[in-house]
């Protein structure tokens, strides 16, 4: 079943995440709200808006549940050149009956980048609370929250040079305490032919992030994602550049303790044909859905031989039609008499939107 | 001086001190800049800067002197080219005259604020007028024949920031203050505004006129440019634009009705060009300087943007250098949430836009509106080919949503083209889930010994019940290793493993696995398979095989000739009878699952479970199976001739052998682990942390998985189990694992820690139910009966009072209060 959830967002929206468990779902737009989003039913019904707040001035680009441990956490990137650290209050009931009000409070706000924060994401919860930002100045930042408890103390802890700006950057997932926490960055920086994609990896040793790898896709990179590693002995990286080419990283285990990765190309999918703009894998990382430029979006599948096939691909027909003008000047024309908030839920629509290409 | 040139377009003057301020003169071809310790006038060249007046040129002796040449702001006569003035920041006003030399330049001083002055605005169309803002909450009109003082004083509210004629109105002028008003004055009226509104909650530091529209656009520490409709007796609020930092400076862009360019006081050190129809994202931004812009203005072409800034820099800017933080920006995202939901975000696609506000009665010609339009951004509109500027404003996403809503809906929907492919994704999606979140219910993980082969067999029809007879294969593969294998067998020598041959017949099954092709069959109870042999063969085949296979007795391979590393694994995919439509069944594709010899890393188990996989998978195999096909014909034969002996037919089997096969011995362990390994790899956890758990005591170390990654399996899988919310089962995997790998047994114990409290004190009891402070045991007292209860103790988590089970359930469906204490238990 496919169907249009409407966002009332009043610009493009950049990212869209769903939070640990599936149940809730988070946008952002360049209008500079956050909207957390929640179905009515359990797992079937509409999508209903449960918060949205303008949460920056500038636009949010990429958004990042916590893990639930921490509580219900959000981070978020913005073109103002803040990340900041969102967490969900209940509020003291006004009644007992009615059910407490919710809120979304800054807990911290990210100033250190003096360019575009681009991408901002937690990191697996075996690390803490820990944090890493990418920047258009080519920094990745890597905060921690050393009380748990205290989300409005973040200490600057690292901070790794990369040269290129940055369009995002990925955690590697895995849970395991024999890998190292690694981090991938990539740029998408359309001039020189160096690579775009960087592997780092902190040696506990040195206390240091280091360099691993540098991975040989000289197109700008929009997006990459680590797959979710489920007892691998390797770890699958997806990057999205001109196409999308998905990448095997195999520990070699060295002597001398230094760690290097066996890098090889597991597939590159080039009948997209054009900018590819998201990656995304499932739980198990078998499944990677891309979206393209053309409008597609598709399915891809590892099958038995670990080859990646499309499975489906699907272009969401935009039949509905709304005059922008409209629907632009009315926002507006509110905003001179009320001050703009959320007339309320989103609608529904059902689903012969979608059309199968 | 140094001047640089850095592209055809860009070029930057690198100064003594940085500017506050500049003009520019009628012609567009002369810049006065003005700064702390800096006044000049440059030409523009074509490839820079020339200099070509310094009206500080000789170090001043005199300190007040030097005082009024700090300038605030600077504006050039709109009529006479040689006329400037400047207002500076003890408050003096200047007036400069270029053809004059040397210190003649200077050709007036006004001492009339008391104040720093904030602007200097010449009038349009008289060069005799000019205003003055300054922040001693004044505005002052000079007339420049009027030399020594000022023609009238306008007093405003608050301190002044800004103020510019009204070029549609040569007596109006407009001002902005700090307190956020906007005051429009008429000249001849000193002594009162004409208007007053409120337009920002902070102060207001700029403002410009619209060069076409009566607009007036005022920025603002607020962070906000709004755009005033000021053709009417009120001013009405026409757009407002986000910005980042606070507004320093907006300057409308000429030649572009809904263009407007701006500064940041601080912070940001960007300008940025917006489109005032798109109010959060910038058009255009220039990021070149290195501190933060002091001015802005456009070189009366729209193309030429040029800004001073604190960086001691001029730059001049053209437009198709600039960056667009939009184009870069992603313009779509999808997520997979872990039920294999996904969302997808995307940018409505614009192919086209109406050239100006169309009026709405002509909207249901231009846009095709179906009924399920909505308010929402989703766009689509005739096809045309606008440029970039033009359809800038008209960006929107749609949200979209796909899941298995798990319902009828896919049968209705089956008839129509266009669902039958969402249908099978979200099928493929669904499956996964259904699979991980059956079996983690269903799977028995722990038996005792007797049990032990019917939970492996109990959980190889979990899993076939899910739709995955390749894990179901995997677990009878388990079962078979582990049928003849003692717990605590040495296995030091594996090619000797005996591996029981067996065909297990109820009374109507046929055979429908043959594991380990040769070596080792597996069969099943399942009544409705079809027999492998129906694909190869002839139906006079089948039936005398049938009659071979059904003989009730169990035979036995001896030990010699098990041998073989090469394994066909046969499956019947009850399920799968769609599969066996879509594959041509003379390659014997379905149910054949080919196994390559150890040695060649393709193995162990390729197994299907989809039909695009199985598709692809057979693809590949073609010729492997057509050979296999060959032979098992060849056998199907022979065997048809042999007399139906036990021997005879497993001999006839076991012929198959290849020659270059034979010499590899059989490591069940060694295969088994690869399978485990394999399984995980390719994104089933789930299936091989399941069999390592059964196989409990008998995970000996002989099996080859290093035991970091089995704790690799075990963590990875109870995330998942937590991911989708089966605590329980989190609880039991993590319970059972705490004698494997203390490790994960562990999570069990980190960060959870429940005190009890003495009902009696309300102190915490540390160990059992004796309470040190009150020296007894009442607090295990059942506070219904007085008996100190034994077994299982229930108790109010606030007031800490309890007892038997039974007695309190009596107790709470008559009374809301506690018994002893009268704590409102009920709601707590």
């Amino acid at each position: 079943m496919s169907s249009i959830v409407h966002t009332e967002h009043r610009d493009v929206i950049h990212d869209c995440s769903y939070d640990y468990y599936g149940q809730r779902m988070a946008t952002c737009s360049s209008d500079q709200t956050i909207k957390i989003w929640e179905q009515n039913e359990k797992g079937q019904g509409q999508w209903i808006v449960s918060a949205s707040w303008k949460a920056h001035s500038g636009s949010i680009w990429r958004l990042s549940w916590a893990h639930p441990e921490f509580g219900s956490v959000i981070a978020s990137a913005s073109f103002d050149r803040t990340a900041s650290v969102w967490e969900e209050t209940a509020e003291q009931k006004p009644t007992p009956s009615s059910t407490p009000a919710k809120r979304w409070i800054r807990r911290t706000n990210l100033v250190d980048s003096r360019t575009s924060v681009t991408d901002v994401k937690f990191s697996p919860k075996n690390l803490g609370l820990v944090l890493a930002t990418s920047s258009s100045d080519g920094i990745i930042r890597i905060y921690e929250a050393p009380d748990i408890c205290n989300l409005s103390q973040w200490t600057l802890q690292h901070e790794i040079l990369c040269k290129l700006p940055l369009s995002s950057l990925s955690w590697n997932p895995s849970l395991f305490r024999a890998h190292a926490p690694m981090i991938a960055a990539a740029s998408d920086v359309a001039t020189s032919n160096e690579p775009k994609v960087f592997v780092f990896e902190y040696s506990e040793l040195n206390r240091r992030w280091t360099k691993t790898e540098s991975i040989n896709v000289t197109e700008p990179v929009h997006s990459i994602e680590f797959a979710p590693n489920v007892g691998r002995s390797y770890h699958i990286l997806a990057v999205a550049s001109k196409d999308v080419s998905i990448f095997n990283l195999k520990p070699i285990v060295e002597q001398t303790g230094t760690s290097r990765f066996e890098v090889s190309q597991a597939a590159q999918f080039n009948d997209n044909f054009c900018t590819v703009w998201k990656v995304t894998w499932n739980v198990t990382g078998t499944m990677l859905a891309t979206s393209s430029d053309d409008g597609y979006v598709r399915i891809w599948r590892m099958n038995y031989q670990k080859l990646f096939k499309c499975i489906c691909s699907y272009k969401p027909d935009s039949s509905s039609v709304s005059h922008p003008l409209d629907s632009q000047t009315a926002a507006i024309i509110n905003s001179t008499t009320t001050k703009f908030f959320k007339k309320g839920v989103g609608t529904f629509v059902a689903s012969n939107q979608i059309q199968q290409h | 001086m140094e001047e640089q040139v850095r592209s055809s377009s860009l070029r930057y003057v690198s100064l003594d001190g940085h500017a506050n301020s500049f003009a520019l003169n009628k012609d567009n071809n002369c810049i006065a800049v003005a700064g702390r310790s800096l006044l000049k006038v440059f030409s523009f060249e074509n490839d820079g800067f020339t200099e070509i007046h310094n009206m500080r040129q000789q170090p001043s002796n005199n300190k007040n002197h030097n005082l009024s040449f700090s300038s605030n702001a600077i504006d050039w006569s709109k009529i006479d080219t040689n006329i400037l003035a400047t207002a500076a920041t003890n408050g003096c006003i200047a007036i400069w005259d270029l053809n004059k030399f040397g210190r003649q330049k200077q050709l007036n001083v006004y001492h009339d604020h008391e104040r720093t002055t904030h602007a200097v605005s010449f009038h349009h169309q008289d060069a005799n007028f000019l205003l003055s803002a300054s922040q001693d909450s004044t505005i002052k009109l000079f007339d420049l024949r009027e030399k020594n003082s000022c023609v009238s004083t306008f007093q405003s509210t608050e301190s002044v920031r800004d103020v510019k004629f009204n070029p549609f109105n040569c007596n109006s002028f407009a001002s902005v203050s700090e307190n956020g008003c906007v005051h429009s004055w008429d000249v001849r009226r000193p002594e009162k505004f004409v208007q007053q509104f409120t337009a920002h909650s902070g102060p207001i530091y700029c403002l410009d006129w619209h060069p076409t529209n009566q607009w007036l656009a005022t920025g603002s520490r607020d962070k906000l440019i709004k755009v005033w409709n000021m053709s009417n007796p009120k001013p009405q609020l026409e757009y407002t634009i986000y910005t980042i930092a606070v507004v320093g400076r907006v300057r409308w862009r000429p030649e572009r009705k809904f263009h407007i360019a701006s500064c940041s006081l601080v912070v940001d050190y960007s300008i940025y060009i917006w489109d005032v129809r798109r109010p959060f994202i910038p058009y255009a931004s220039f990021n070149e300087h290195t501190n933060v812009t002091t001015d802005i203005a456009f070189k009366g072409a729209p193309d030429t943007l040029i800004s001073t800034s604190k960086d001691s820099t001029i730059y001049k800017h053209i437009t198709k250098d600039a960056h667009h933080p939009a184009l870069s920006a992603n313009p779509q995202a999808t997520t997979i949430s872990p039920r294999g939901d996904i969302l997808f975000v995307c940018k409505a696609k614009i192919k086209s836009q109406p050239q100006v506000m169309t009026t709405s009665s002509t909207i249901p010609k231009l846009f095709k509106k179906t009924t399920n339009d909505t308010v929402d951004g989703v766009i689509n509109a005739i096809p045309s080919s606008p440029s970039l500027h033009e359809q800038f404003h008209l960006a929107k996403s749609s949200l979209h949503y796909f899941s298995d809503d798990g319902s009828n809906n896919r049968k209705i929907s089956v008839g129509q083209h266009a669902k039958i492919d969402d249908s099978a994704l979200t099928k493929t999606l669904q499956k996964d889930y259904n699979f991980f979140t059956g079996c983690a219910k269903e799977y028995r993980l722990k038996s005792d010994e007797k049990n032990f082969l019917e939970m492996l067999e109990h959980n190889a029809n979990v899993a076939r019940k899910y739709g995955r007879p390749n894990v179901s294969m995997l677990w009878n593969l388990v079962k078979m290793i582990y049928r003849s294998t003692p717990l605590r067998e040495p296995t030091s020598n594996p090619s000797l493993n005996v591996v029981n041959f067996t065909t297990q017949n109820s009374n109507d099954s046929s055979i429908s696995r043959v594991g380990s092709f040769g070596t080792s069959g597996l069969t099943t109870n399942e009544n409705n398979n079809i027999n492998i042999l129906d694909q190869i063969g002839s139906r006079e085949n089948i039936s005398s095989t049938d009659e071979l296979l059904n003989d009730p007795n169990e035979f036995q391979i001896p030990k010699a000739i098990v041998s073989s590393d090469l394994e066909v694994e046969v499956f019947n995919d009850g399920e799968s009878q769609v599969h066996q439509n879509a594959i041509d069944s003379k390659h014997l594709r379905n149910g054949f699952l080919f196994t390559g010899p150890a040695h060649d890393k393709e193995f162990p188990m390729v197994m299907c479970s989809s039909s695009l996989i199985n598709h692809e998978l057979m693809h590949y195999n073609h010729n492997r199976s057509k050979e296999m096909e060959m032979m098992i014909a060849d056998q199907m034969q022979t065997s048809q001739i042999m007399p139906t002996n036990d021997q005879v037919v497993s001999q006839s089997f076991l012929s198959i052998n290849m020659p270059e096969f034979q010499s590899n011995n059989w490591k069940p362990n060694q295969v088994l682990a690869d399978c485990l390994v394999l399984q995980s790899e390719i994104g089933d956890v789930q299936t091989p942390t399941c069999i390592l758990l059964c196989l409990g005591k008998r995970r000996r170390d002989d099996l080859p998985i290093d035991r970091m990654i089995q704790e690799n399996f075990l963590q990875s899988y109870i995330d998942m189990l937590h991911r989708h919310q089966m605590w329980n089962e989190a609880t039991e995997v993590i319970n059972m694992s705490a004698t494997w790998i203390p490790n994960i047994g562990e999570m069990n114990e980190q960060s959870t820690t429940i005190h009890t409290s003495c009902g009696e004190c309300g102190r915490v009891i540390n160990k059992g139910w004796y309470c040190k402070h009150c020296k007894s045991s009442d607090p295990s007292r059942c506070v219904v009966c007085n008996e100190i209860v034994k077994g299982m103790f229930t108790f109010c988590n606030h007031c800490c009072h309890g007892g038997h089970l039974q007695h309190m359930i009596e107790w709470f469906s008559q009374n809301p209060r506690c018994p002893k204490c009268n704590h409102l238990c009920e709601y707590d």
